[in-house]
């Protein structure tokens, strides 16, 4: 199926946090533009794919989304691998999922690259009388981390596409400064096939320089 | 007219009557039906049928007759009307010229007719459709009014006018396709009436959230208040109860102060009003109070969740303010909002916080490890239970939780004040405090009522106590009011037996085991130990103030404490403790007076000259008595002065009979019981002096330090008589020697060598005397291993 399908970059990109804080609304919000009112849990994991345009190229985005508790959490390895981009889910309704944020960012860290995008979000800021965490702390620990950070409603469909768009935007962004390099370096590569994953090697200074542009809440 | 008048002529000729009333009938144009009805009815229409033919035969005869006598002027009529015919056929002609004349000028005429009435029929249908127009302008301007009603945010109105438009127009509305946009819309805009009123009352929900904490805080604070003047006046009232006041006036301390409302308490809930009322004009009340319940207890169990990333201690105050303004909100609204909020549903959303705060609390008291945070709590947990009292919850099970909690803060307490009793006790110098102004002895001796007179001593005065004692007294002050702290206010009343408790608790657990682990230790010397002993005394004397000071923190007439069944436990073991010091403190005594009595190694036992002045060691011994005395008269009480005097005494005496019997000393010679004497004869001088002169002799008539020497006196005697074989004597040994023991006596005598051997021996005059006395002491030996 996706072979025949027509695209110039595929990214992997990984939705993780705690249980229950919606990432599968997120992802089937921004997949396929529908909404689940019913609290069923992810079983292992699930992916849904979706192509938007970046740039004048064709970005296909292959979304993984698994469950946030322990016992599903036997495939991590797997799960991560090829992994280029990250958003890390939190409900802003339940401080706890926010303080869990950090060991997530831990674990991520733990299983891809350095130059992998993090994106935070705060999912269900339209409960906005039952809200937990503030954004301005929300802010303030992205900054700290040195990640993006949006606030979402994947119910009232509230920043969702702008969050995943986002992403795959600054992935898209360190991928062509890094083929840009690698044509430099050796033009034998200028004939780069269409549709095959691109892994890029290690480069601190590119992915700071990406990350320490800030922000971009809301 | 003559045909009618043969006609009639014929009628009256007829022969038969009945005959005659049918033609009658039927002449006069009557109505024949019901004679036509009967007789068919009767099943005998014979008769009338006949009848019917002879009226018919009749008229006909009459119309035969008439065309015979008339056939004439039928003729001539044909003629006329032959005649008439070619007249009419002009006439015909004359009309169609004339017709074609009328439609050559007619037909513009009749063009203006065609456009006449097509216009009347457009009249009409434009007055139709004027009609329905009005009609459907008077729905679209309501549909215009309710939209600017909703745009304006004014959903009352709006819904107003929908209900206007559902109920009198919407039937009546000619245009169906308008009218089909108009039932469409309706429930649409139903729906986002709701969800607009939904979508206030979430910002209010937020509003109010963001207001909780404040107003907590506000009520809390005026608790606070409150509990602050209560406390005022409470002071007064222990100040009274201390003076023995048998009576307070309390009517002068009831003011009563009228306080505006706060800013923060005049919070608005006209949002949760006006979505009530728009909710029941929707009929959809019963769904707004699910849903106004359900997300406030929502809002209540996020405000539930405590945050891991402040301490406790700091993030509890707000914690239970948002708590405490969140209740007071839902009381206002349970009140004031026709019926959105029921008891019951309050009385949930309570328990539900109950268990929560309440299990919190639990956790966090366990986790806690000082008094100072469990107090701050505990007092903020008061004023919330308060507030909240105030406002009908029950707050029983926060009390509870409390009370729980109440032994663990008295142990945290007692860990902190036993450190500093400890240090107190580890930087003491075991001195004598000098007090060199009023306001210190006020501080350090009246306000503890350790004082041994009622009458202001001058100054510079040396107390019978070390610093160590006012020091104890302050923390265990600071224990009291700690311990108090905690049990009042709202945790219960009558709370005086459990500080008493804790008290005692603290005193025996704490202070009688510090000082008990101090006199045990082995670190103290002698005066250190004596002064322990006085600041004991001291302590012991100040358990009546601390029992006084207790109640009076309780509010507890001082008379209830002062019977003796309220003395504090913690008296006796102080007196206890008392004694073991004087038993260490004996101790120490005694090992120092052994320093001094090396008897065995530094004693010539076989001297060759008595020394009137005594052997060296008893001057050390008499010097160190006399400084231990004076220094026991100043700070110890009598009775303890004198069993410090009888122990040091009792233990010389006994370490010159010890000497005497060591298996160190092989021999001794009279020279040698001479100067023990000598020393004993010292020694009992000086105790008789010390007796006298301390006071002792005033309390303790017939005793003196001298007995305590007894069994010296008579070993000494006994050696020194010139006839030492009265020992065996009963009534002379009752009499001088009952403290002697045999086997004792022997044991010595066999030491007892005097100097047969000296060079001048044989030719001395005491030659003659000291064999006497050779002699009398060998019988005795003898008789003594006889009797042995």
């Amino acid at each position: 199926m996706g072979a025949d399908e027509d695209y110039d970059y595929l990214f992997k990109l990984v939705l993780i946090g705690d249980s229950g804080v919606g990432k599968s609304n997120l992802l089937s919000r921004f997949t396929r533009n529908e909404f689940s009112l019913e609290t069923k849990s992810t079983i292992g994991v699930e992916f849904a794919t979706r192509s938007v345009p970046v740039d004048s190229k064709l970005v296909k985005a292959q979304i993984w989304d698994t469950a946030g508790q322990e016992r599903y959490r036997a495939i991590t390895s797997a799960y991560y691998r090829g992994a280029v981009g990250a958003l890390v889910v939190y409900d802003v309704t339940r401080h706890v999922t926010f303080e869990n944020v950090e060991r997530w960012l831990k674990e991520l860290r733990d299983h891809t690259e350095a130059y992998v995008v993090v994106m935070l979000v705060g999912n269900k800021a339209d409960l906005r009388h039952l809200r937990a965490v503030s954004t301005e702390e929300a802010t303030e620990f992205a900054e700290k981390e040195s990640i993006y950070f949006m606030e979402t409603s994947a119910l009232e469909s509230l920043n969702v596409d702008n969050a995943f768009i986002e992403v795959l935007t600054q992935i898209y962004n360190v991928v062509s400064r890094k083929t840009l390099e690698t044509v430099d370096d050796d033009p034998s590569t200028k004939a780069l096939p269409k549709g095959e994953t691109i892994v890029i090697g290690t480069k601190d200074d590119d992915v700071s320089a990406v990350k320490k542009s800030g922000c971009c809440s809301t | 007219m003559d045909v009618k008048t043969k006609r009639r002529a014929h009628v009256e000729n007829g022969d038969e009557g009945e005959d005659l009333v049918l033609a009658t009938l039927v002449a006069n144009g009557d109505d024949i039906s019901p004679l036509v009805r009967h007789a068919f009815e009767m099943g005998r229409p014979e008769g009338l049928l006949r009848q019917l033919d002879f009226v018919v035969k009749k008229k006909e005869a009459e119309i035969e007759a008439m065309c015979k006598t008339h056939y004439e002027e039928f003729i001539l009529a044909v003629d006329e009307l032959r005649g008439v015919l070619v007249d009419a056929e002009e006439l015909k002609s004359e009309l169609q010229s004339d017709n074609f004349k009328l439609q050559q000028v007619g037909t513009t005429l009749l063009i203006k007719l065609e456009e006449l009435l097509e216009s009347y029929t457009i009249k009409k249908n434009v007055t139709e459709a004027i009609k329905m127009s009005k009609n459907c302008i008077k729905v679209l301007e309501l549909c215009v009014k309710c939209n600017n009603h909703i745009s304006e945010g004014q959903f009352y109105p709006a819904l107003k006018t929908v209900d206007l438009l559902e109920k009198c127009y919407i039937q009546n509305i000619p245009a169906r396709a308008l009218k089909k946009v108009i039932e469409k819309k309706i429930p649409s805009i139903k729906l986002h009436i709701e969800k607009k009123v939904c979508s206030q009352v979430n910002e209010w929900m937020v509003q109010i959230r963001s207001s909780c904490k404040k107003i907590g805080q506000t009520a809390i604070g005026r608790a606070a208040q409150v509990r602050q003047r209560d406390e005022e006046m409470l002071e007064r009232k222990r100040k009274a109860e201390g003076l023995n006041i048998s009576e307070v006036d309390d009517q002068a301390y009831n003011l009563v102060v009228e306080e505006d409302e706060d800013s923060a308490m005049k919070f608005d809930l006209t949002p949760l009003y006006r979505a009530c009322h728009i909710h029941s004009c929707l009929g959809i009340l019963e769904q707004f109070h699910d849903y106004y319940y359900k997300n406030r207890l929502l809002q209540l169990n996020s405000d539930l969740e405590i945050s891991s990333a402040q301490p406790f201690v700091e993030s509890h105050q707000t914690f239970l303010a948002q708590i405490a303004g969140y209740f007071i909100v839902e009381d206002k609204v349970l009140r004031t909002a026709g019926g959105l909020l029921v008891p019951d549903k309050v009385e949930t959303m309570w328990e539900t916080a109950l268990a929560k705060v309440t299990s919190m609390l639990d956790m966090q008291f366990s986790h806690m490890n000082s008094a100072t945070h469990l107090l701050l709590v505990k007092d903020y947990v008061t004023l919330l239970a308060s507030t909240l009292r105030q406002y009908g919850y029950d707050i029983g099970q926060l009390l509870d939780v409390l009370d729980n909690s109440r032994d663990k803060y008295h142990r945290l307490l007692l860990q902190e004040c036993q450190k500093q009793i400890v240090d107190v006790l580890g930087k003491d110098s075991y001195e004598q405090m000098v007090i060199k102004k009023d306001t210190d002895y006020e501080n350090n001796v009246l306000s503890f009522n350790i004082q041994t007179s009622d009458i202001m001593p001058a100054f510079p005065y040396v107390a019978p106590f070390s610093s160590m004692v006012p020091d104890a007294c302050r923390i265990v002050r600071s224990f009291i009011k700690g311990s108090v702290d905690y049990l009042s206010n709202g945790v219960r009343t009558g709370f005086f037996d459990f500080v008493r408790k804790y008290l005692d608790k603290f005193l025996i657990e704490v202070l009688n085991e510090t000082l008990l682990d101090t006199i045990n230790s082995g670190n103290i010397s002698v005066s250190q130990a004596m002064q322990l002993a006085a600041n004991i005394t001291v302590l012991e004397r100040a358990c009546d103030f601390f029992l006084r000071h207790a109640s009076q923190q309780c509010c507890i007439s001082v008379r209830s404490v002062e019977k003796p069944q309220a003395t504090l436990t913690a008296k006796v073991l102080l007196k206890t403790s008392r004694d073991a010091v004087y038993i260490t403190l004996l101790s120490l005594v005694n090992t120092k007076l052994d320093e001094y009595m090396n008897l065995v190694e530094s004693i010539n036992w076989t001297s060759e000259e008595a020394k009137p002045n005594g052997n060296d060691y008893i001057n050390e011994v008499i010097f160190y008595l006399d400084s231990l005395m004076s220094t026991a008269q100043q700070i110890l009480p009598l009775d303890a002065m004198y069993k410090v005097g009888t122990s040091a005494i009792e233990h010389i005496s006994n370490t010159i009979v010890a000497a005497f019997l060591s298996d160190n000393v092989k021999r001794f010679n009279a020279n040698a019981v001479m100067n023990f004497n000598n020393d004993l004869r010292m020694l009992e001088s000086f105790a008789d002096e010390k007796f006298h002169c301390s006071g002792l002799a005033e309390f303790y008539s017939g005793a003196s330090f001298k007995s305590c020497m007894i069994e010296a006196r008579q070993l000494m005697n006994l050696l020194s008589s010139s006839q030492p074989e009265n020992f065996m004597n009963p009534v002379i040994r009752e009499k001088n020697y009952y403290a002697l023991d045999y086997k004792m006596v022997g044991s010595i005598c066999d030491k007892f060598k005097d100097s047969p051997d000296g060079i001048f021996g044989s030719l001395s005059n005491k030659n003659t005397k000291q064999s006497a006395k050779k002699k009398s002491m060998d019988m005795l030996k003898k008789r003594l291993k006889d009797f042995n």
